[in-house]
């Protein structure tokens, strides 16, 4: 009886306690190949470059929320987008995560670090965080440079850009990998239609939606 | 031993109800600010974000300082022009409003675009007719002056120079900026009285413009549709630019009635440059529309002998001593 309970006490607290210091990473791909910006690529028969690619992930973790600040992350800097999370030992965790900031923090004036103003992700003339912020060029863009530029925000209702998400993730040489899939989000958008956003609205809410599909877990 | 013990007690209780007094930010006659102020405001911040509101180091081509549209002499407001102007002498679509009392704002902007009084100053950096700069190449042009890198220095202990503190220093400053000692305080506090003419004047404001404009900041800082003729030569439909609601459209932010003297020319574009032009406008002037405040719906009935009466009161809420206040005016020691 008493070795029952010994085992079984050790049992509870090594499944509760054991905690791992392990990574989160986003691998920007385009066509399932690390995105590098400003390369030519073709899309459906059109070429296409992509010169910015950041965005805002908050209130993340391995089943639970366990890192509630906020990380920019950006192509051109490649350690932002690794995020280091404790997690507890389960398997297959299901990971939690906002892409953007949400309304609360966006009317509670300024903050520092990765929510700078200076970091570029913050409109100017209209209180509120860019969530996402994508940029580039191709002919098919009916613009100046046949640029396109998707600026992702706005937080009040009914034009929340907010996304969350929770994807089933595995460890993959004892690291998470959610993969952003650049070319299925920018098929999706149809440039000879839409190449910008800047503003909150419907246009913002529906390419933010298209935008949420192409996040998926690492297979 | 018994001496002691009654020494440390009434030290200790000094102590800890020296804690207890509650301190509030702003005068005892006025709401509790709708920002909260939590703590005593930090003088050495305060001093820091003068020193960035006064210069022009903020804007692209250093001639455009936050003082050029807010001018301590006009209680921060922009005088002698109905649209502010700023770099290359571009001319905006709007009057700069007066910066005193912000804590009490629930947004700011004309059209209340900017939700927070931290972020307010990127609007007036970022525009490109007023300041035309983005706060990272100040964070970078602060960093290059020994001026700023000593004053940072001495503010915070590690001495970063961020766009997250330039914002928050130049908040500490504005925050510094409290009316609060005109007649009508005085009058409020039991320190002085009315002449009649004020005494007729104030029974008016009462009667025709406390709903809006409410004592004792002279504004529910809410937006309103007060009646103005469209002005097509400028398009501006206020609040509706920014929720684009059609019921918001050709609403402003009511502005506070303090300091009119120091403040003219009148209204989001500046239109009126003298505070009959005002009343007559809400005697006779009105223009109705779907939006129109509903306080304005009835005819606002007053005489000119009613009008002047009404002035007088109006002037009662000047602060001269805000005004030329040196403590919040141009720094004298400039790099």
């Amino acid at each position: 009886m008493r070795i029952a309970l010994t085992l079984f006490l050790i049992f509870v607290i090594a499944s509760t306690s054991y905690a791992q210091e392990t990574n989160i990473e986003f691998n920007v791909q385009f066509k399932g190949e690390d995105l590098i910006l400003n390369n030519t690529y073709i899309l459906n028969g059109h070429e296409i470059k992509i010169s910015v690619c950041k965005f805002y992930i908050s209130n993340i973790g391995l089943n639970t929320i366990s890192d509630t600040n906020y990380h920019l992350l950006d192509v051109e800097n490649p350690t932002s987008l690794r995020i280091p999370i404790t997690q507890n030992y389960k398997p297959s965790p299901i990971c939690y995560f906002n892409i953007g900031v949400d309304s609360v923090k966006s009317v509670s004036g300024v903050f520092g670090q990765d929510l700078d103003p200076t970091n570029g992700m913050y409109w100017a003339w209209q209180s509120g965080y860019i969530n996402c912020k994508i940029e580039g060029s191709s002919p098919q863009c009916i613009s100046r440079k046949n640029r396109f530029q998707f600026h992702l925000g706005g937080y009040a209702s009914p034009f929340n850009t907010l996304r969350s998400f929770s994807i089933p993730l595995k460890n993959t040489n004892g690291k998470y990998i959610i993969n952003l899939n650049l070319d299925q989000f920018l098929e999706s958008v149809d440039l000879s239609k839409n190449n910008r956003v800047m503003n909150p609205g419907q246009k913002a809410m529906e390419i933010s939606s298209l935008l949420a599909k192409c996040f998926t877990a690492n297979e | 031993m018994n001496r002691k013990l009654l020494l440390i007690a009434i030290i200790s209780t000094t102590i800890l109800s020296s804690a207890f007094i509650p301190w509030h930010y702003g005068p005892d006659h006025f709401p509790a600010p709708y920002l909260e102020v939590k703590q005593i405001q930090d003088h050495k911040k305060v001093e820091l974000g003068r020193q960035l509101f006064y210069d022009p180091i903020l804007s692209r081509d250093s001639t455009i300082s936050c003082a050029s549209c807010h001018a301590p002499f006009n209680a921060f407001a922009h005088t002698d022009h109905d649209l502010s102007h700023g770099i290359n002498d571009s001319i905006g679509t709007r009057n700069a409003p007066a910066l005193f009392n912000l804590a009490w704002h629930k947004q700011f902007m004309w059209d209340g675009a900017v939700n927070h009084l931290e972020v307010q100053a990127l609007a007036p950096i970022e525009h490109p007719g007023e300041m035309a700069e983005n706060l990272k190449h100040i964070q970078f042009k602060l960093n290059r002056s020994n001026h700023y890198k000593k004053l940072f220095g001495t503010t915070y202990t590690d001495g970063n120079i961020t766009g997250e503190r330039i914002l928050k220093c130049l908040t500490e400053f504005q925050l510094s900026l409290i009316s609060a000692n005109s007649k009508y305080d005085s009058v409020i506090k039991g320190q002085s009285t009315y002449t009649d003419q004020e005494k007729k004047g104030y029974r008016l404001f009462r009667q025709h413009c406390n709903s809006c404009h409410k004592e004792p900041l002279f504004s529910s800082f809410e937006f309103a549709n007060n009646g103005l003729p469209f002005d097509s030569s400028l398009n501006d439909y206020g609040r509706y630019t920014v929720t684009k609601l059609s019921e918001d459209s050709l609403l402003f932010k009511i502005p506070t009635l303090r300091n009119l003297k120091f403040t003219y020319p009148y209204m989001h574009d500046g239109r009126f440059t003298k505070l009959r032009q005002v009343l007559n406008h809400y005697s006779n002037g009105i223009v109705s529309s779907p939006s129109l405040a509903h306080q304005l719906k009835g005819k606002i009935r007053i005489n000119a002998r009613e009008k002047t009466e009404l002035i007088s009161f109006l002037l009662t809420l000047d602060d001269q001593s805000f005004v030329f206040d040196k403590t919040h005016s141009f720094p004298k020691f400039r790099k």
